[in-house]
């Protein structure tokens, strides 16, 4: 997962700097992401892997800052949006089957850009490393 | 860190799902199989539930009427393909430590296969109900098997894995009268996280629920076929 976000931070990294008329190279230093009860990602695990995977590279003194989304649903019968509690997956007032709405997905919300320091700095993308 | 206060900084806003790319080839593969007449089956599970030995029997029963092929996937060794090797087609995908599958390498299985045309591709996942849960495969049917000698309160404890899977396949039932575990509370626990979970008991190595496994597997690949025409 971790993996996953820096190729799409490296990407949109990427996408600004070349949008950006300066022709100023700029670093990535906070990363803010959502995560919710059915994501499947556990918040210290996230920044363990976080921190292993920008080791030594161009991103080593971003933060990651992970906000806790709930889980919500959508009634299929009766229309009607709540959230969903000890993992009971139906409709509180009908009992009816109901579609997951949000907390169920790895979001990034945004990332946070600078001018990038001289040279004093690792070069490498966190992406560059990728497993076959 | 302190930053420098003189230095301009930009927030860029994304608000982007992580995984969309690994999500859409997952849904193109899935579509193209289904084109093909292939019903994919996800076999998810703890270790030790009996996903491969589900699968021999299956291959037994079903191999000579339809053509099947299995992808199993494990860490190391391939064990697990040698099993089924002389039943079927199969095709051992090591993972060399990582717990799970994930989309490409099933390709290169499959491609491994000569990517024959299929009635039914199995892919045994690696043994672990966290994960793979995360992990779309292009399967058009997942899976999750929960042996007696597990807790029957383990979908409360694993549920993204019962909430995206369609059945629930509830193994080793021979063993009932040496274990607590009841068959109505495991299918009532995952009933509670996916009411629409089919739920299968079975003891593959004395044939039980195998004819209602196999009715399973030919009535999802008909409607698969049906909706795909």
């Amino acid at each position: 997962m971790i993996r996953a976000l820096l190729e799409l931070v490296e990407q949109v990294r990427a996408e600004h700097q070349a949008a950006e008329a300066t022709g100023d190279s700029v670093e990535v230093f906070q990363v803010h992401v959502e995560v919710g009860p059915l994501t499947g990602a556990e918040p210290d695990l996230l920044q363990s892997a976080f921190r292993s995977l920008t080791q030594e590279t161009s991103m080593d003194q971003a933060t990651l800052r992970i906000s806790a989304v709930p889980l919500t649903a959508s009634c299929l019968e009766c229309g009607e949006n709540f959230e969903i509690v000890e993992f009971r997956f139906f409709c509180p007032h009908c009992q009816g089957h109901v579609r997951v709405t949000g907390g169920d997905s790895f979001q990034l919300v945004s990332i946070d850009v600078r001018p990038s320091a001289p040279q004093s700095r690792p070069s490498k993308l966190p992406s560059s490393d990728r497993e076959s | 860190m302190a930053s420098d206060s003189q230095t301009p900084a930009t927030s860029i806003v994304v608000r982007r799902t992580v995984g969309e790319q690994a999500a859409v080839d997952a849904e193109a593969e899935r579509r193209r199989l289904a084109a093909r007449g292939t019903l994919v089956v996800n076999l998810l599970s703890s270790p030790g539930a009996g996903k491969t030995t589900l699968l021999e029997q299956t291959a037994r029963r079903m191999g000579s009427d339809w053509r099947i092929a299995v992808l199993v996937g494990d860490l190391e060794t391939d064990r697990d393909a040698q099993r089924l090797q002389g039943l079927v087609p199969t095709a051992q995908l090591t993972t060399g430590g990582a717990c799970h599958l994930e989309l490409p390498l099933v390709q290169r299985g499959l491609a491994a296969l000569g990517d024959p045309e299929l009635d039914f591709l199995f892919i045994e996942n690696v043994g672990n109900l966290v994960c793979p849960a995360s992990h779309d495969l292009g399967e058009h049917l997942r899976v999750v098997l929960v042996s007696t000698t597990e807790g029957d309160d383990k979908p409360g404890k694993y549920p993204k894995m019962f909430r995206t899977s369609q059945v629930m396949l509830v193994t080793k039932i021979d063993l009932l009268p040496y274990v607590p575990f009841q068959v109505e509370h495991v299918i009532a626990d995952a009933r509670r996280i996916q009411p629409q979970l089919e739920a299968i008991p079975i003891g593959a190595l004395q044939g039980e629920g195998l004819d209602q496994w196999q009715r399973c597997l030919i009535d999802a690949r008909q409607r698969l076929t049906a909706s795909s025409s």
